[in-house]
């Protein structure tokens, strides 16, 4: 009777190992027309998981160096002034990542690095995520503007036909998008507790 | 013929049966417990600072929104993340301190389980600031809630509070094999998903690692004197992590392989600062090393050759 139980507790187990191992290659390349075959439940099993993954690091090119440059306005700053006040303030200048462009040796700091690049995966993530939050986390804010700025490093040839010269003078740096967010004003009440990790 | 065939799929299925529930060296996969949470655990203790920032109620990432951000074909249909965001601080505590219970060897399955869920909460909780590591580290953590992971190299053996070692039971070479499994998955789609880029086919994508300050621990910029360097470290990343998963089971060319990720992953931490990353990767190659190593008596009898022997 053990026995039994054993052999159908492998059989079982032994059928999971296949549907497992074919789900986590197929969804390896979730969009290709095996992935979209899949049926829904099965996505959602994935999903569920963490195993609907495509594993693409440093792929398909590595990023150049990315970061977000804003400006945070105060009433009158930028003319569209939306509330008054007696003191009008200087706007507000910063990046982010802060460390704009050395190395995040701080591992939790370097997480920001990752968002930035969230951020430019669909720009509309930095309008809907990114300006909300700095009006939440600069209170009296009026207006943001985000630039996202992307420096392109010189290929290998071209940084390698003068070695002698300073590679941040072969670097070209490109704004690609800017975000232009008005604050609510149910925003300006100060939120509690606003950590400097996002810049 | 009929007989041939018989004793072929005799033959399959006593294969299947080793590979899938055959012996595994317990010792090794609490050495892999240790080295996974233990890096998880330094990497969470860090986030700890910032856990308020990022999945607080001030984090740049409104609740409500957490799994509308995600396309269709990758949203979970239900959150993990069950707390409230205003208890974001004291979970994660929570989290970071049963990774060091479980590094220790105290927990078990349940707990381990428990752990993961508390994992996936705050990874999908805050995807946008998500690392390679978190994601690997995950799988991993599910893998090893099958196993019986703590049941060697835990601080509750050493104080004696444990019953004695238990017998290994079937789940647990299941899980070893599926954690081996997915770490090949791993290298090859990385490896194809590189074929897709211009710079990795032309050799010079690590030069753009490289000259990048945001990436790079170090100022490389005088690696562009030596193009022919960079093109073969380029060549060699993308041979490696394709061919890693099917070269691993071979049992002569294992060795090579092995010392060749750990160079690897060695030189990413190095040169990219990222240690946690390469030390969960690193994790499961104790898993493909001899299980007679940790088999034996005394470490005098150690010798390199054993160290690769065919587990």
């Amino acid at each position: 009777m053990k026995l039994s139980v054993k052999f159908f507790f492998k059989f079982f187990l032994s059928i999971f190992a296949i549907f497992h191992v074919t789900l986590i290659i197929v969804l390896a390349n979730g969009p290709s027309i095996l992935g979209r075959l899949n049926p829904p439940w099965l996505i959602d099993y994935a999903n569920q998981m963490g195993f609907n993954q495509t594993w693409n690091f440093f792929s398909p090119d590595p990023s150049h160096i990315n970061y977000i440059h804003y400006l945070v306005f105060f009433d009158s700053n930028v003319g569209n002034s939306t509330t008054i006040s007696a003191e009008v303030k200087e706007p507000v200048e910063g990046f982010i990542p802060e460390q704009l462009k050395t190395v995040e040796l701080d591992s939790s700091k370097r997480r920001m690095l990752h968002a930035v690049r969230y951020m430019s995966l669909d720009e509309s993530r930095t309008e809907k995520l990114m300006a909300p939050w700095l009006c939440k986390k600069f209170p009296g804010a009026t207006h943001v503007r985000l630039k996202h700025i992307l420096d392109i490093l010189p290929n290998l040839d071209q940084a390698s036909i003068d070695p002698d010269r300073p590679l941040e003078d072969l670097i070209q740096s490109k704004p690609y998008r800017t975000v232009e967010f008005d604050c609510p004003s149910s925003l300006e009440a100060p939120l509690t507790e606003i950590d400097e990790a996002g810049g | 013929m009929i007989k041939f065939f018989k004793s072929q799929i005799l033959q399959l299925r006593k294969d299947w049966d080793q590979f899938w529930f055959g012996d595994i060296c317990l010792l090794q996969l609490a050495l892999f417990r240790i080295v996974l949470c233990g890096t998880l655990f330094v990497m969470y203790l860090s986030r700890q600072f910032d856990a308020a920032a990022y999945f607080g109620e001030a984090s740049f990432i409104p609740r409500e929104m957490t799994l509308e951000l995600f396309q269709e074909f990758y949203r979970m249909r239900i959150p993990w993340h069950f707390w409230p965001d205003s208890q974001a601080v004291w979970i994660h505590g929570f989290f970071v301190v049963s990774l060091l219970l479980l590094t220790l060897g105290i927990g078990g399955r349940a707990f381990m389980l428990l752990t993961w869920v508390l994992h996936m909460g705050f990874l999908y909780r805050n995807y946008a600031i998500a690392f390679g590591a978190d994601l690997i580290g995950g799988g991993f953590l599910l893998y090893l809630a099958g196993t019986q992971s703590c049941a060697r190299l835990s601080l509750l053996n050493w104080l004696k509070l444990k019953m004695p070692m238990p017998k290994q039971d079937l789940l647990t070479p299941f899980f070893y094999r599926m954690i081996q499994i997915q770490l090949c998955v791993i290298y090859a789609f990385t490896g194809f998903e590189k074929l897709k880029g211009g710079t990795w086919w032309d050799g010079t994508a690590l030069w753009t690692i490289f000259a990048n300050t945001q990436l790079s621990a170090w100022n490389f910029e005088w690696t562009r004197q030596f193009p022919a360097v960079i093109a073969l470290l380029t060549f060699s990343t993308i041979l490696f992590e394709i061919y890693f998963p099917v070269l691993v089971w071979v049992k002569r060319a294992r060795p090579f392989l092995l010392l060749a990720g750990l160079a690897f992953h060695l030189g990413i931490a190095f040169t990219l600062a990222l240690p946690t990353f390469s030390a969960v990767m690193l994790a499961p190659y104790i898993l493909f090393l001899s299980k007679e190593l940790f088999q034996q008596e005394s470490l005098s009898k150690f010798s390199f050759q054993n160290l690769f022997r065919r587990s």
